[in-house]
């Protein structure tokens, strides 16, 4: 449980800074309340009961939300790879380098096939 | 229960009781929140809640790697994709009462009654029967045991997973990728055509004099009348715009108080005018 006191630290620290800036803004900021205020992303789009179109949306997200998937995959790796260099040592280092060059691949075909354009 | 949480010292079993007593009603107060909170965007903060909890419960039974695949893969991506849908589609805190998948309630009933069995199928074990040993092969350095395994046992199946995530990659491209058949238009081509057009200045961003700044919202004409070029195509523009409101500087702008709604006075427009 030592081990956990440094992340507790710095979980009780940025909940203690986020809940003090919430308490601070009550407190010191100017309150006019509209409608605006209270929507799920302020100055964004309004959510609307039905999508524009007729109940269909782009699915360009798909694209970037798999890659982010994959990247992450990527780092879940990356961590015991960590954890464990020195016992491993070039073996491990050449190991881990084949395997993000292959993620790469995947990377510099979304890229080239210009996957990774809004619009 | 305790027989599996005590996997630590003396010491730390108290302290590792004491938090997951208090992780556990904070994660369930969460879910339930998760449930009958109205607005999208609250679900899925309380939904971060519950895994952020099932984290630190993995991470205080000794299992620090599904701890932190927990927070990374899923707090940080899932959810994160969970925010980003909700902030491009729009979801209304209104509910529906019309069943859209056939059969639903009935199959939610079913799976709700199955997973109660299942759980008090499992407490009931681990609470009368003997509990099982919580797996000494590895102990708390199970980390560095999967290290051990992932990259000196299982290294083909490790590099293979590198080719199962280019196929994902490449099924995503191949589902969702629209191929650009014509060139880019560059900024010096866009000019041009802007140009030769006749509007030699910019569409106006939206939402300028509305009562509302958002993206879908146009922007107000001086004349009072929305400008449908201030909207982008992709985006239903929404019309029901007040005229603006004149509001002269010490003069106390009037507010709709019948809905409790729009109480913001509408940006001054005559803010040359000098106060009589």
């Amino acid at each position: 449980m030592r081990l956990y006191l440094p992340i507790f630290i710095l979980a009780l620290l940025g909940f203690g800074f986020a809940s003090f800036s919430v308490f601070m803004g009550t407190r010191l900021g100017p309150k006019r309340w509209n409608r605006a205020k209270l929507e799920s992303y302020e100055s964004g789009i309004e959510p609307t009961p039905h999508p524009p179109g007729g109940g269909r949306i782009p699915v360009k997200y798909y694209v970037t939300a798999m890659l982010f998937i994959v990247f992450d995959i990527e780092i879940i790796f990356l961590y015991p790879w960590a954890v464990t260099f020195n016992k491993l040592g070039a073996f491990g280092l050449v190991e881990m380098v084949t395997f993000v060059i292959t993620v790469l691949v995947a990377y510099a075909y979304v890229w080239r096939r210009g996957g990774l354009e809004w619009d | 229960m305790t027989g599996v949480l005590a996997a630590g010292t003396n010491t730390d079993s108290v302290a590792v009781e004491t938090v997951f007593w208090i992780l556990a009603v904070v994660a369930v107060a969460a879910a339930l929140a998760m449930i009958l909170v109205r607005r999208a965007v609250h679900c899925a903060i309380m939904l971060a809640v519950v895994m952020l909890c099932l984290a630190t419960m993995y991470a205080m039974q000794g299992a620090p790697f599904l701890a932190f695949v927990q927070i990374i893969v899923y707090t940080g991506a899932v959810l994160m994709l969970f925010l980003f849908v909700i902030m491009l589609i729009g979801i209304t805190a209104a509910d529906s009462i019309v069943e859209t998948i056939k059969g639903q309630r009935l199959a939610a009933g079913l799976a709700a009654i199955g997973l109660l069995v299942l759980l008090a199928l499992g407490i009931g074990h681990a609470a009368i029967g003997p509990a099982a040993p919580p797996s000494p092969k590895y102990g708390s350095g199970n980390l560095t045991g999967i290290a051990t395994l992932i990259f000196t046992t299982y290294v083909f199946p490790f590099e293979v997973t590198g080719a199962l995530l280019i196929t994902a990659a490449l099924g995503a491209m191949v589902l969702a990728h629209r191929e650009r058949i014509a060139p880019r238009p560059t900024q010096r081509d866009l000019a041009a055509r802007r140009l030769a057009s006749g509007q030699v200045v910019g569409d106006p961003p939206p939402g300028i004099y509305a009562l509302h700044d958002s993206a879908d919202r146009p922007a107000l004409l001086p004349d009072g009348s929305p400008a449908a070029s201030s909207v982008s195509s992709v985006l239903n523009p929404r019309t029901g715009t007040e005229p603006p409101q004149v509001v002269r500087p010490g003069e106390k702008p009037q507010l709709e108080a019948a809905d409790g709604g729009e109480r913001e006075p509408a940006p001054s427009a005559g803010s040359g005018r000098a106060e009589s």
